[in-house]
């Protein structure tokens, strides 16, 4: 592939990046998970550029990408060493910024996260980026009906698993 | 507030993420990918080299000067490196069909093609195993009848053969099972339970 599309790219990846981002934040739970998932992202992200046509937005095009490549292609390594959990690396650096208690809330919220299966997580990422039901359903490949069913019942396991840590005085 | 809006609210707002610069991106680039794929591909080729190599080997020895056995082993011989053609053909093409940018139902419907077809390459190499040993079984109670020996040793040869290959086909089918249990859960079972959740959701609605 050419240097010139090579720029192109880098450049449309950079400016982007946070979709990759955060899609690993809710499929990994360390800091060298989501490097390894956000390194193999780009490897997919740079090997498809070339079928990207331009007439889907780049960020549509790239959220699509990345979340097959946390479904179907990403393998998690085996690690021996005990690894930073993602959340206490983000929440010390913005410790004086949050109030304590929508930090421990937005912890146990992303913890009860990661325990859904990795389709529930797509379908979580896509109502968080406000996809209608008609893109969530297009992307997985399934009905736009069960694309709400399957919501609804994310819903409710998101509940069930906050009430068995015994936060849902907190959410309300 | 429901958890979830909660969620939104802050992830709208959330930018705290490591910024990678373009010059780390372009070395991401070309590193290697570590994909399941990429594995699933690299043991698929062995397994369809070893399937020749074990063609070869059977071939190797030589089974039978009977005319007719050795007329069976010709066609059996062609027959089988066809057939390996065929199913290294499926393998490629297949393959080539993966494409991240599917929906996410049909790029874990292609993964998973492409693996069933190796899966059906390893039972078929397991039937032509057994179809060789069958072969070897009647030649040497052939041998026996023709040299003449004696009809208690022709049944007590040919009670042994039986057995003994049955036993090694036992033992074989037996790795070829653990091996398997072995990779599926390395590699197949995130596909494979993915794959059903979203099946499973098409069934129930």
């Amino acid at each position: 592939m050419n240097k010139e599309l090579e720029i192109e790219f880098v450049t449309l990846l950079e400016q982007h990046q946070n979709i990759l981002h955060k899609i690993c934040k809710l499929y990994t739970a360390d800091m060298d998970s989501h490097n390894d998932l956000f390194q193999e992202m780009v490897i997919q992200l740079w090997r498809a550029y070339p079928s990207f046509k331009g007439d889907a937005k780049f960020s549509t095009w790239a959220y699509r990408v990345a979340l097959n490549t946390a479904i179907s292609l990403f393998r998690t390594k085996k690690r021996k060493i005990e690894m930073v959990p993602w959340d206490n690396h983000i929440l010390n650096i913005r410790c004086e910024d949050y109030d304590t208690q929508q930090e421990e809330q937005l912890r146990f919220l992303y913890t009860a996260v990661r325990q859904l299966t990795d389709i529930e997580k797509a379908l979580v990422y896509m109502y968080l980026e406000d996809k209608d039901y008609v893109e969530i359903a297009e992307t997985l490949g399934i009905s736009e009906v069960n694309a709400r069913v399957k919501m609804n019942r994310i819903k409710t396991k998101l509940k069930n698993i906050l009430n068995k840590k015994g936060t849902a005085e907190w959410m309300g | 507030m429901d958890g979830l809006d909660l969620l939104k609210q802050h992830w709208n707002t959330d930018e705290n993420f490591p910024k990678v610069d373009k010059e780390s991106l372009r070395t991401m680039l070309h590193k290697s990918s570590s994909s399941l794929v990429k594995w699933i591909f690299i043991i698929s080729v062995i397994e369809l080299f070893v399937g020749i190599a074990l063609g070869f080997l059977i071939n190797i020895e030589e089974i039978n000067e009977k005319p007719l056995l050795h007329l069976i082993n010709n066609i059996y011989t062609v027959v089988f490196y066809v057939i390996v053609g065929y199913f290294i053909f499926l393998f490629f093409r297949n393959y080539k069909t993966i494409k991240n940018t599917k929906n996410t139902k049909s790029l874990l419907q292609t993964i998973l093609n492409t693996r069933e077809q190796v899966n059906k390459y390893i039972k078929f190499n397991i039937y032509c195993i057994l179809f060789s040993m069958f072969i070897v079984c009647v030649e040497k109670i052939y041998s026996y009848i023709e040299e003449r020996h004696g009809w208690g040793e022709i049944l007590f040869y040919s009670v042994t053969f039986t057995i003994a290959s049955t036993l090694v086909y036992l033992l074989m089918v037996r790795i070829v099972k653990y091996y398997y249990k072995i990779l599926y859960r390395r590699l197949i079972k995130k596909l494979d339970v993915n794959y059903e959740e979203l099946t499973r959701l098409e069934i129930e609605a």
